[in-house]
């Protein structure tokens, strides 16, 4: 009973970080791009199953679907590399008049409603495939239009159909720093992290903004091309699934992994953060230092490894921390390593209630040849995660007084009459900042959100 | 009696010679006139001779002592004459003329001899034929004593005890007649004593005379005493003590335990004190010989005790020897009525037997201290002699325990090479017993006797040796493989022998076999055996390494672990188990190591539900049994026992937290009980918290580490299979005291105490259960009062949680165990608790929800 994943990958950014992460997990499990198990890979301890399934003919094939309404740009790119026979091919799906959704959230939204039975009636029988399916896991960014506006749809009605099951996501934000290409950006975030902050229960955030940063100053690259920090997603995406894919005491399921980081549903931001970053294309990045628990422990809890751009205040405060540690780790090191940290005040943790750094030993990959001996990810529930909300919020309140570039939006009939759904979703978020501010305080346990929706 | 009949006869004869001829006497007295001044004047020529070229005024100065000197010595050799001087011995011709006869050992010589003694008898005008043969006799043993003098040479006593012998031995009464029967004896004689008997008499000094006079008159006072004894018959009484035997004058007194002199002797001081020193010899080989005849045929007293009889009795042989030198010696002086002076007189004898004297007093000790040992503490109590500083002693013992160890050592050749145990009478520091089963072969069967461990072999040896045969019986009878047990044996065991007196190549021989064995032994068992696989299958199975194997057979099993446990039947139990086999990366799994797991159910106590009753096991056959023993295995059992209920807890606020999450949506809607809602959230994420670290810890600082040390202890390779079966047992001690499992009291009330956490934690979640189909239910205005209890319920659980766990902190701080002081960090990492329990402490109640 492996608690099966199904991976959900939408629009072009969705799919991009999919690609990468599958190529991941094939290097990991000795699974060529055809998806046939090399022979090399004997070694076993691993379990395939939690994301792929295997064909009759034992071809391993990812327990994924590809969707996009703008088939040109990404899934045909997919199709034409060599990972292309590795994908179940009646789980891509693509738009028929391949119009795209525009980087309209509500083109995506009201697009996806119209295709949903056939979308729906593959997941089902994805579902229906697995034994015990565990929950679904969306890639998206909430910044375009497919990936925000059919993942938030899809958001929704995997929560009615799929009740029981858990949704984990890992969300792309937009670089508020920068002009984006896509203007109606602050718009699309706002009326996706609703369905987030609602319909999800995990949400890994990746911030684009602090993945060209890492690939700038970790990697030394100056104009990281979306390839680049796209491999940065699936390094994190594919360390933070280590624990189910090689079972051990404990994490081996989605639960157990994030029933210890989210105490309650509303606060499930997670942010990463991942030491060390080494890439073999870039030279300069090929530093290979000393690794230790401690090291890496302390490394991940640098602002300059977190993937996420915040701006923490003095009262910000982890909620919850897991570290994934794999390799050759000594387990009396993690002893000490938190020994340290403790001594040193390394990190602050809520005051309502107990919460300590957990620390989970994974095995490495046998295949993939890495020049460290341990690598660390963190998976942290943070309250300055709020400042990254606040500066989305901002913008769109900035774009909003002016109500610019609203009409897109009306166009369909979600906001056709009103733009009560816009009003909603801000308050949604803002309930959500309330919520992770009040956390950084005493208060917390009388905590109650007068917000009704 | 024989000395005082020889005196009564001899003092008969005289006073016939005195009545009648004086005639006789004037013919003597001129012949001995002749003598003397024959052999003066022989001598002063000779001294002449040797002196080199003296002069005439010197001769003549000579001549005028000369004259002097021969006067003086006639008077001495009358006065010898004149006095009842006679050896005490018997007067039988034929007796003396075997004693003669024995010392001829060429048979030509003898039939010489007895030809001249048929014609001595056949001559009727000799009449004292005895006293001719008796001369001859003192004549050839003086050639023998000197002989034996030279030897001795060093003792300047003895040359001193020698020469007066000498003096003693002239009896010239008869030197006439003897001259035509003993030409050749007095050859001999001449030949090999230079100073012979004639010049030495006349070289008598003034003092010797004086002491001579002294003896003739202690002589004249033996006669007139009530019980006069002569010195040769002290000595035979001495040589029949020395044999055990009392003698005349000289008894045993079982009172005393010591030998006594017939106070009725009249003997003085000095000789009385001599005679008890020398009786000490008699003492201690009466005390020696009885140990011997009492030991050497009984086989109770075991093999090293036998070689220890035979030893002593070897050594007793070569005593026997030495006794039947003296006892003829004393036989011929006592017959031959004189203290000759090549033969013994108590000085001598007490010189003569220190050596022997002194190897009886050892061996009487080791007699004494042996007596009620056996085997190897017979040796030990043997060696415990070979530190004495005399040099002499130390090569006796040496050279006894040599001979005593001798079984011992084949024992444990036989032991060391074979694995045999060959020991009828239980001698050997290894014991078996034969009713224990193979499976207990490596604990049970042998056991170590420390009292007969020999103390030249340290406990360090010892024990390897204890472990060498143990791993050869185990290597033959539970490894089934005693090819290479007879191989090696004969290969290593063949060309070496084993003994005493070389420790050092004993001590690398011994480490060599210990090594190659225990080498050969570990090399079995995990190569043939496996038995790295079964440690990592008894981590991965029963200490739930093997996460998704126990997450699958925990939510299969489940629902059915919480009816009651005689509802529980094992075939269904054991399909789950094959299923969770299956589902899980288990599957890859060795099938010996699968094969091995199996479903246990506990004994069935009225009330229980199928948790508390159910149980994973792993069977173990031998011989791997022999570490996986019942005892540990039960401790295998019990931490399984924990960590599943650990794991229980672990699933259950899982479950509960998944409730919590994917129901938000639907509670988000009432807001009545939002504030209760996020209380029991955060009360199960307290609980999740507390049951995460705990495993967390369990895994890293206790499981992880300890098998860490295990695997580094295994790596090693060192050491033999007891080692191994230590570092497995510290390993499982590790685990458990960690886990609270240990047996002291403190950890008892933590365990008991950790038990109880987890009975509550299982509680907690219940209440949820309660809640959701009744709020699901219940979204009108009475939903308030309709919660009251839950509420209640809540808080009474959130606080008896909070309030253990602040106790349960307290108590793990002030543990000794660094580990366990850890788990107090682990569990308050964020010192939450200890603000709980300070403001528990100033303002009274202070829990979650207030």
């Amino acid at each position: 009973m492996p608690r099966e994943l199904i991976t959900i990958q939408t629009g072009q950014c969705g799919n991009q970080i999919g690609m990468e992460f599958w190529s991941q997990l094939c290097a990991e499990h000795g699974i060529s791009k055809e998806g046939i198990l090399e022979d090399f890979a004997t070694e076993g301890g691993d379990r395939k199953d939690v994301f792929f399934y295997q064909a009759d003919d034992e071809h391993y094939i990812p327990r994924a679907l590809l969707l996009d309404l703008e088939p040109r740009v990404v899934i045909n790119n997919i199709l034409a590399s060599p990972y292309a026979n590795l994908y179940n091919p009646e789980n891509i799906y693509l738009s028929k008049d391949g119009g795209g959704a525009g980087n309209i959230w509500a083109y995506g939204f009201s697009q996806a409603e119209k295709v949903c039975e056939d979308i729906f009636e593959m997941i089902d029988r994805e579902a229906d495939g697995s034994d015990s399916l565990e929950g679904f896991m969306l890639l998206h960014s909430i910044a375009g239009g497919t990936g925000s506006g059919m993942g938030s749809f899809l958001l929704e009605r995997l929560n009615d159909r799929y009740p029981k099951k858990l949704i984990t996501t890992y969300s792309v934000f937009p670089n508020n720093e920068e002009v984006s290409d896509v203007v109606v950006q602050p718009y699309n975030s706002i009326l996706t992290l609703r369905r987030l902050t609602n319909n999800a229960d995990c949400v890994t955030v990746l911030d684009n903004a602090a993945l060209n940063r890492i690939a700038c100053d970790r990697l030394h690259i100056q104009n990281p091309t979306f390839a680049q920090t796209n491999q940065l997603v699936s390094t994190v995406m594919s360390a933070s699934t280590t624990t189910l894919r090689y079972p051990g005491y404990m994490n081996n399921d989605l639960v157990g992994m994030i029933a210890s980081l989210i105490p309650t549903p509303k606060c499930h931001y997670l942010m990463t953060a991942y030491t060390p970053f080494t890439s073999d294309q870039v030279e300069k990045a090929k530093s290979v230092r000393k690794t230790t628990v401690l090291d890496v422990m302390r490394r991940l809890l640098q602002p300059k490894n977190k993937m996420v751009s915040t701006n923490p205040s003095k009262k910000s405060c982890y909620i919850s921390v897991l570290n994934i540690i794999q390799g050759e780790a000594d387990p009396t090191d993690v002893h000490k390593s938190l020994l340290r940290i403790r001594e040193r005040r390394l990190a602050q943790f809520i005051p309502w209630g107990p919460a300590s750094i957990q620390v989970a030993l994974t095995k490495k990959s046998p295949y993939i040849p890495t020049s460290h001996r341990v690598s660390g990810l963190m998976l942290a529930n943070h309250t300055s995660i709020a400042s990254l909300l606040k500066r989305t919020c901002d913008h769109y309140d900035r774009f909003r007084k002016r109500g610019a570039f609203l009409e897109q939006f009306k166009k369909e009939d979600m906001f056709a009459d009103n733009l009560e759904e816009f009003d909603v979703a801000r308050e949604v978020v803002q309930d959500l900042i309330n919520e992770y501010e009040s956390c950084e305080s005493n208060d917390y346990v009388n905590y109650v959100s007068f917000f009704f929706e | 009696m024989s000395s005082i009949y020889a005196n009564q006869s001899s003092t008969s004869s005289k006073g016939s010679i005195s009545q009648a001829a004086d005639v006789e006497v004037e013919r003597i007295s001129r012949s001995l006139a002749r003598l003397v001044k024959n052999i003066l004047r022989e001598s002063s020529n000779t001294a002449n001779k040797t002196n080199g070229k003296g002069t005439l005024n010197s001769e003549l100065v000579n001549n005028a002592e000369l004259s002097t000197r021969q006067q003086k010595t006639f008077e001495y050799c009358m006065r010898i004459l004149g006095s009842r001087m006679t050896p005490s011995v018997v007067s039988d011709e034929l007796h003396y003329f075997q004693l003669v006869a024995r010392e001829h050992k060429s048979s030509s010589k003898a039939l010489r001899f007895a030809n001249l003694f048929s014609k001595l008898q056949s001559q009727a005008t000799v009449t004292r034929k005895w006293s001719i043969l008796y001369f001859l006799l003192s004549l050839s043993d003086q050639s023998s004593m000197s002989e034996m003098g030279k030897i001795i040479n060093t003792s300047p006593l003895e040359q001193a005890f020698s020469y007066r012998g000498l003096q003693n031995l002239s009896n010239f009464r008869n030197i006439e007649k003897n001259k035509q029967s003993s030409e050749e004896e007095a050859n001999r004689f001449i030949s090999t004593v230079p100073s012979s008997p004639k010049v030495s008499t006349i070289k008598v000094s003034k003092e010797e005379l004086s002491s001579r006079t002294i003896l003739i008159k202690q002589l004249a006072e033996l006669e007139n005493s009530n019980v006069e004894v002569s010195e040769a018959m002290l000595l035979r009484d001495i040589v029949f003590i020395f044999q055990g035997i009392n003698g005349q004058f000289i008894k045993y007194s079982e009172d005393s335990s010591s030998y006594i002199i017939d106070p009725k002797l009249d003997i003085n001081r000095s000789t009385r004190d001599l005679l008890h020193r020398l009786t000490e010899l008699g003492w201690l080989y009466k005390r020696v010989n009885e140990f011997v005849s009492l030991n050497v045929n009984d086989p109770s007293i075991g093999l090293v005790g036998q070689a220890f009889c035979s030893a002593l009795q070897r050594e007793l042989t070569e005593y026997y020897k030495f006794i039947a030198i003296l006892e003829a010696q004393v036989t011929k002086q006592v017959e031959g009525q004189q203290i000759s002076s090549q033969g013994l007189t108590l000085k001598r004898l007490l010189v003569w037997t220190q050596e022997s004297l002194l190897k009886f007093r050892i061996m009487s000790v080791l007699v004494d201290c042996c007596k009620k040992q056996r085997g190897g503490a017979l040796v030990s109590t043997i060696y415990n002699y070979t530190n004495h500083g005399d040099p002499f002693i130390q090569q006796f013992i040496n050279n006894t325990l040599e001979e005593v160890s001798r079984p011992f050592f084949e024992m444990l050749q036989r032991w060391i090479y074979e694995g045999e145990l060959e020991d009828p009478f239980e001698e050997f520091f290894v014991e078996c017993d034969p009713n224990v089963l193979e499976e207990n072969l490596w604990q049970l069967k042998y056991k170590y006797r420390q009292n007969m461990q020999p103390t030249f072999i340290s406990t360090l040896l010892a024990k390897k040796i204890f472990s060498i045969g143990k791993s050869l019986n185990f290597i033959r009878y539970s490894c089934h493989d005693s090819d290479w047990v007879v191989t090696n044996g004969k290969a290593t065991g063949a060309d070496k022998l084993l003994k005493y007196g070389d420790i050092i190549a004993l001590e690398s021989s011994i480490d060599a076999t210990y090594t190659a064995t225990s080498q050969r032994l570990l090399n079995i068992l995990f190569t043939k055996y496996k038995l790295r696989e079964h440690l990592t299958a008894l981590k991965r199975y029963l200490l739930l390494g093997q996460g998704d194997f126990i997450q699958h057979l925990m939510t299969q099993l489940g629902s059915g672990l919480s009816k009651p446990a005689n509802t529980l039947y094992r075939h269904n139990l054991t399909g789950t188990l094959e299923a969770a086999i299956r589902a899980s990366n288990a599957q890859y799994d060795d099938p010996d190591i699968l094969r091995r797991l199996d479903v246990r159910l506990l004994e069935i106590s009225s009330g229980d539900i199928g948790w508390d009753v159910f149980s994973l096991d792993y069977h173990v056959d031998s011989p791997i049994n022999t570490i996986f023993t019942p005892q540990e295995m039960q401790r295998y059992l019990k931490l399984f026992n924990f960590l599943w209920r650990l794991k229980r807890v672990e699933h259950d606020l899982s479950s509960a937290w998944r409730r919590n999450t994917t129901s938000a949506r639907s509670l988000y809607q009432i807001k009545e009980i939002k504030k209760e809602i996020n209380t029991s959230r955060l009360v199960c994420s307290e609980m999740i918290h507390f049951v995460y670290q705990l495993q967390y810890y369990i895994l890293f600082e206790v499981i992880e580490c300890s098998w860490d040390e295990l695997v580094t202890g295994i790596n090693k390779k060192s050491g033999d299979l007891d080692s191994l079966i230590e570092a497995h047992n510290k390993y499982l001690t590790n685990v458990t005291t960690k886990c609270f499992l240990g047996t002291s009291n403190n950890q008892d009330e933590l365990h008991s105490f950790a038990l109880k956490e987890t009975s509550i934690d299982s509680y907690t979640p219940k209440p949820e259960r309660i809640w959701y189909p009744s709020l699901n239910k219940s979204a009108n205005q009475n939903i308030r009062e309709n919660f009251k209890p839950i509420q209640e319920r809540l808080e009474e659980v959130a606080g008896l949680f909070k309030g253990e766990v602040v106790n349960l902190l307290m108590t793990l701080s002030q543990h000794h165990d660094t580990d366990l002081r850890f788990l107090s960090v682990r569990l308050d990492f964020n010192e939450f608790y200890q603000e709980v329990s300070k403001n528990s402490g100033n303002s009274g109640k202070r829990v979650i929800g207030n």
